[in-house]
């Protein structure tokens, strides 16, 4: 087997993962082969340091926590609420624009327009003018 | 291989009945309300999500934490544990979970208050109680293996999520590739992908 091919099988044997055959062939492989040996060194140290500063538990019993979170009742106000509102006040804010017509707030379509406005045409703006400056 | 792989519990009651009761018999209580049965529970899992969740986010402070919401999140969810998988299993996935949101929100922190990219547990490392009597019992060795710690947990910072995770669930908590493919949802080959690239950086940091 190559250099690089037993590369991660000397990963897999300090991992635990290799039976018996594999394990003999890393092995074998390391005994004649200085640059493996010293890998499979740098992994074991590695390793190890891994499983020596493993931690006992936790400082505190947990479960003196946890007795207390468990034992609280559920808040009043729940978490989905704020988003709830949310949505609320957006649909009400859209369902507003889009139905609801406050007096003096005309919508645009609304307005007349000139063209419709006709009868103007035919009003005597001018000879009024005359008439109520004489006034 | 493993030196020591026996870590004491504690603040588990010796001669409590209940941690004696099945774990079936447990949960079942536990699931109609008890919440002594409940603390039994957490009582025999405390000190193992311990470990996973301080090699996941290293800080001691918050993997208490972390610990305490797990195990209030699966109190609240207890109906929902359908016995798919094993009660640790579950309790495992809801941790790794609220790690990875907890690692998100340190990052997303960090960036946004442009705070130094060492992780904040500067000095935490002391704090940690080892799992070798020894070490806890002659004070020079446990600065020996405080400082171990420290560089363990630096040369961790140079691991993706993943890759850490991977790490930490093969070497501190000693699960197999099958179960670890199991429990984060991937493939064996994936993550013996993910060790193989954790173990080389691992070894090359703490050379």
């Amino acid at each position: 087997m190559k250099c690089q091919e037993i590369r991660d099988e000397i990963i897999l044997y300090h991992a635990d993962e290799l039976d018996e055959r594999a394990r003999q062939a890393v092995e074998t492989h390391c005994a004649g082969c200085p640059a493996c040996l010293a890998f499979s060194r740098e992994i074991a140290a590695a390793v190890a340091a891994a499983h020596r500063v493993r931690p006992a538990g936790p400082r505190v019993d947990v479960w003196l926590e946890v007795r207390e979170r468990i034992g609280k009742k559920p808040a009043f106000f729940p978490r989905w609420a704020p988003v709830s509102l949310a949505a609320v006040l957006v649909a009400g804010v859209l369902f507003t624009k889009t139905f609801v017509s406050f007096p003096g707030n005309v919508n645009r379509s609304d307005r007349p327009v000139v063209s419709e406005l006709e009868f103007l045409a035919d009003y005597e703006l001018w000879e009024d003018l005359d008439t109520l400056e004489s006034l | 291989m493993p030196e020591e792989t026996m870590a004491v519990n504690h603040f588990a009651p010796d001669s409590s009945n209940q941690d004696e009761k099945g774990e079936l018999l447990l949960l079942r209580e536990a699931r109609s309300g008890d919440s002594e049965s409940f603390g039994a529970l957490v009582r025999r899992y405390q000190d193992e999500l311990y470990r996973l969740a301080l090699g996941l986010v290293s800080s001691p402070h918050d993997a208490e934490d972390l610990v305490a919401d797990a195990f209030v999140k699966a109190w609240r969810h207890l109906a929902g544990f359908k016995n798919e998988s094993s009660f640790r299993t579950w309790l495992f996935r809801i941790l790794i979970n609220a790690s990875r949101s907890h690692l998100r929100r340190r990052y997303l922190r960090r960036k946004l208050f442009f705070r130094d990219s060492a992780e904040n547990n500067d000095g935490d490392d002391v704090l940690v109680q080892f799992a070798d009597p020894s070490a806890e019992n002659d004070p020079e060795k446990r600065s020996e293996r405080a400082s171990l710690r420290a560089a363990v947990t630096a040369a961790k910072r140079a691991l993706s999520a993943r890759e850490r995770e991977a790490f930490t669930l093969k070497y501190e908590q000693d699960m197999k590739i099958r179960e670890i493919a199991g429990l984060l949802s991937l493939s064996p080959n994936t993550v013996k992908v993910l060790l193989f690239r954790a173990t080389k950086k691992m070894a090359a940091a703490l050379k």
